[in-house]
C-alpha cells in the first residue's frame, strides 16, 4: 500500500527453475503468480525462490505470457496477438502447451489459467474425435470393437 | 467399462493434464461437444463418464441456455435440434433412434422439456411420458401419467 506503483523501477525477484536456471523477474510480473506471492509473504522475499515443478523453457514461456497479458489489458491488438500465439503453440506443440497449462496452474496465475483453458476449449469445439486426436497427438487406444460401439452411441452431427 | 484394462498409455500432452484442469476446460463446452470427446481416448472417456465430472457438469450447466426445435415428419424421421448459447451453434440431437423402440407405430410424440442428459417426450395418444437419456443411450417409459388428451393439460418448465 505504501509504495506507489511504478512498473519501470519495480523490485526484481529472483527465481530458480527445477533445472537450476535463475531468472530475474520484475516484482509486478512475479506477483501475478499467487504461489510466488504467498512465498514472498512468508519469508523468502530476499532469497532465491525455488520452483521445483517448473523447467526453465516452460517458465520462460509463462513469463512471456504474463508480460503480454499485462500489456494486453486495454489493447485489442495485443489480445489477438497473444491468442493467436497460444493457438499456434497448441497446434504445433500440444505437449509444451500442456506443460504451460500445468505450470500456470502450479504457479496459480489466475488470468493465464483462464486464458489457456479457454483457448483449448475453443480449439476443441466442433472438431471430430479423429481430428482432435490428430491435432493434439493423442493416441487412439480404443479397441476396434469399443470404437465402433462409441461411434454408434455418439452420433452427434454438428449442423 | 472393464476395470482391468491397463494398457500402457502413449498419450501425450492433453491426456496427461491433471483431471481438475481437464475438467475446467471441459466445463466450457456444451454437452454434445463433451460427449464427442468421449470418443477421443479411453482416459478422456473415463474422466467424462465419471460420476464426479457428471455431477459437477450438471451443476454448472444450469446457467446454460438451450433452444430446442422438434421437427416431426414420421416418428422414424423426427429430428430434434438444439441451439446452445455457450457454443453459439445448432446441434442435431439424435434422439430419434433411441426413441424408436419405445414408440408404437402411428403414435404422436410431443417434445416437452430437457434437463441435463434427459429429454422428455409426451405421447399424446397413449398418455405416456417417454424419457430419453442421451448419455446412457436409454429410453424409459413413465407410465400412467396424469396427462390428459391434448388441450386438457398444460405443461410448464420449472426453473
Amino acid at each position: 500500500m505504501a509504495s506507489t506503483s511504478n512498473s519501470t523501477s519495480s523490485k526484481i525477484i529472483t527465481l530458480r527453475s527445477s533445472d537450476g536456471e535463475v531468472f530475474e523477474v520484475e516484482e509486478s510480473v512475479a506477483l501475478e503468480s499467487n504461489l510466488i506471492r504467498r512465498m514472498m509473504e512468508d519469508d523468502c522475499a530476499n532469497n532465491i525462490i525455488p520452483l521445483p515443478n517448473v523447467t526453465a523453457p516452460i517458465f520462460y514461456l509463462v513469463i512471456e505470457h504474463c508480460k503480454k497479458h499485462a500489456e494486453m489489458k486495454d489493447n485489442k491488438e495485443k489480445k489477438k496477438e497473444l491468442r493467436s500465439q497460444g493457438e499456434e503453440l497448441l497446434k504445433s506443440d500440444p505437449h509444451t502447451y500442456s506443460n504451460l497449462m500445468e505450470a500456470v496452474n502450479y504457479l496459480d496465475i489466475k488470468s493465464l489459467m483462464d486464458l489457456t483453458a479457454q483457448w483449448l476449449a475453443d480449439f476443441l469445439k466442433g472438431k471430430s474425435p479423429r481430428l482432435i486426436r490428430e491435432l493434439l497427438k493423442i493416441k487412439n487406444d480404443f479397441t476396434p470393437e469399443e470404437e465402433a460401439e462409441i461411434l454408434e452411441r455418439n452420433r452427434w452431427a454438428f449442423d | 467399462m472393464d476395470a482391468d484394462r491397463n494398457r500402457p498409455s502413449n498419450a501425450v500432452g492433453l491426456c496427461l493434464l491433471p483431471s481438475d484442469l481437464l475438467q475446467d476446460i471441459f466445463f466450457r463446452l456444451a454437452l454434445p461437444e463433451i460427449l464427442c470427446l468421449r470418443s477421443v481416448s479411453t482416459s478422456l472417456s473415463s474422466l467424462i463418464s465419471g460420476d464426479d465430472f457428471r455431477r459437477l457438469y450438471a451443476l454448472r450447466s444450469c446457467s446454460e441456455t438451450w433452444l430446442f426445435l422438434y421437427k416431426k415428419r414420421s416418428p422414424r424421421e423426427s429430428m430434434l435440434h438444439g441451439f446452445n448459447d455457450r457454443s453459439g451453434r445448432w446441434f442435431h440431437i439424435p434422439v430419434a433412434g433411441i426413441l424408436l423402440p419405445a414408440v408404437h407405430p402411428g403414435e404422436d410424440l410431443y417434445f416437452l422439456t430437457a434437463s441435463g442428459d434427459f429429454f422428455l417426450f409426451a405421447s399424446n395418444s397413449r398418455r405416456e411420458l417417454i424419457a430419453v437419456n442421451l448419455a446412457a443411450n436409454a429410453v424409459k417409459k413413465i407410465p400412467a401419467s396424469p396427462l390428459g388428451p391434448r388441450g386438457t393439460s398444460s405443461w410448464r418448465r420449472s426453473g
